[in-house]
C-alpha cells in the first residue's frame, strides 16, 4: 500500500471513529451533559484562538500537553544566509494570499504565519525558526492546527511552504 | 556551481547601486542579492532582458561558465 493511500485510510478511520463517538456521547452523558461539554469545548476553542497571533505563546501551542492542537514539525536546509532567507520568507508571505504574517522577530529569526480557512481546518499557525549553520540556513518548521486531528493539513502545509520557497528562487 | 554571476562587476562598471538596479528592473532587493550570490535556482529570460537593458550589456557579461 502506498503512503498516500495509507494516509487516506487513516483519515477514513478517524472519521469513522468520530461518527461512532457522537452516539456514544449521547448515550453516556445524556443531552444535558452534552450541552455542558459543548460549552467547555467552545470556551477552550476561544482560549486557543485568543493568543494564537503571538510568537511568545509558541510553547503553549506546540506543547505535547496541549491535546487540543495537532502538531507537525520538520526541518529543511537552504543554501542561503539567515538574514536573506528571513527577508525572502517575509516576501513570500506578503505575496501569497493564503498566508498572513502574524508575528516576526528579526533578532531571534523567528516568524509566525497564519493560514487561511479550508475545508479541512479553520486555520493553522506556522512557526518558523531560522538557524544558520556554516553559511547555510536550517528552517525548523512547525505547523499547528487548532483541532484534535489535522486531516493531513499540517503535512500539506510543510510541502506547500517548501515548494513556495523553492519556486521563489526562480528569479 | 560552474555558472558564475558577474552582476557585481557590471554594477561596479556602471557605477550603479543594487537598490537602483532592483528598482529599474522591478525585482526586490532580496531577489537581486540572491541572484548576485549565485544562489538562485534559475533566471527568467524576462529578468535577464531587463538586467541587460538596464546595464546596457550582453547576457555573457553577467553570466559566465567556469569549470570547477
Amino acid at each position: 500500500m502506498k503512503f498516500s493511500e495509507m494516509r487516506v485510510l487513516k483519515h477514513i478511520l478517524v472519521l469513522f471513529f468520530l461518527i461512532c463517538l457522537i452516539p456514544m456521547m449521547v448515550y453516556y452523558f445524556e443531552f444535558s451533559g452534552l450541552d455542558k461539554i459543548s460549552w467547555i469545548l467552545a470556551g477552550l476553542l476561544i482560549i486557543q484562538f485568543s493568543f494564537r497571533k503571538r510568537l511568545a505563546f509558541k510553547p503553549f501551542y506546540t506543547s505535547k500537553l496541549n491535546i487540543f492542537t495537532s502538531k507537525y514539525s520538520k526541518e529543511k536546509t537552504f543554501d542561503l544566509q539567515k538574514d536573506l532567507l528571513f527577508d525572502k520568507v517575509l516576501e513570500i508571505v506578503n505575496e501569497k494570499r493564503n498566508y498572513h504574517l502574524l508575528d516576526s522577530d528579526k533578532e531571534t529569526f523567528r516568524i509566525l504565519i497564519g493560514t487561511s480557512l479550508t475545508a479541512k481546518s479553520i486555520s493553522e499557525n506556522l512557526y518558523l525558526d531560522l538557524v544558520e549553520i556554516r553559511g547555510k540556513t536550517k528552517i525548523h518548521f512547525t505547523s499547528v492546527a487548532f483541532q484534535l486531528y489535522s486531516w493531513g493539513k499540517n503535512e500539506d502545509n510543510f510541502t506547500e511552504f517548501i515548494n513556495n520557497v523553492e519556486e521563489s528562487f526562480v528569479i | 556551481m560552474p555558472i558564475v554571476v558577474n552582476l557585481d562587476v557590471m554594477l561596479a562598471k556602471r557605477k550603479m547601486k543594487s537598490k537602483e538596479l532592483a528598482n529599474l528592473i522591478g525585482i526586490s532587493t532580496v531577489n537581486l542579492s540572491i541572484l548576485k550570490q549565485g544562489k538562485g535556482k534559475a533566471i527568467r529570460f524576462s529578468t535577464l532582458h531587463a538586467i541587460c537593458k538596464a546595464l546596457d550589456c550582453q547576457p555573457g557579461d553577467i553570466l559566465e561558465y567556469q569549470e570547477s
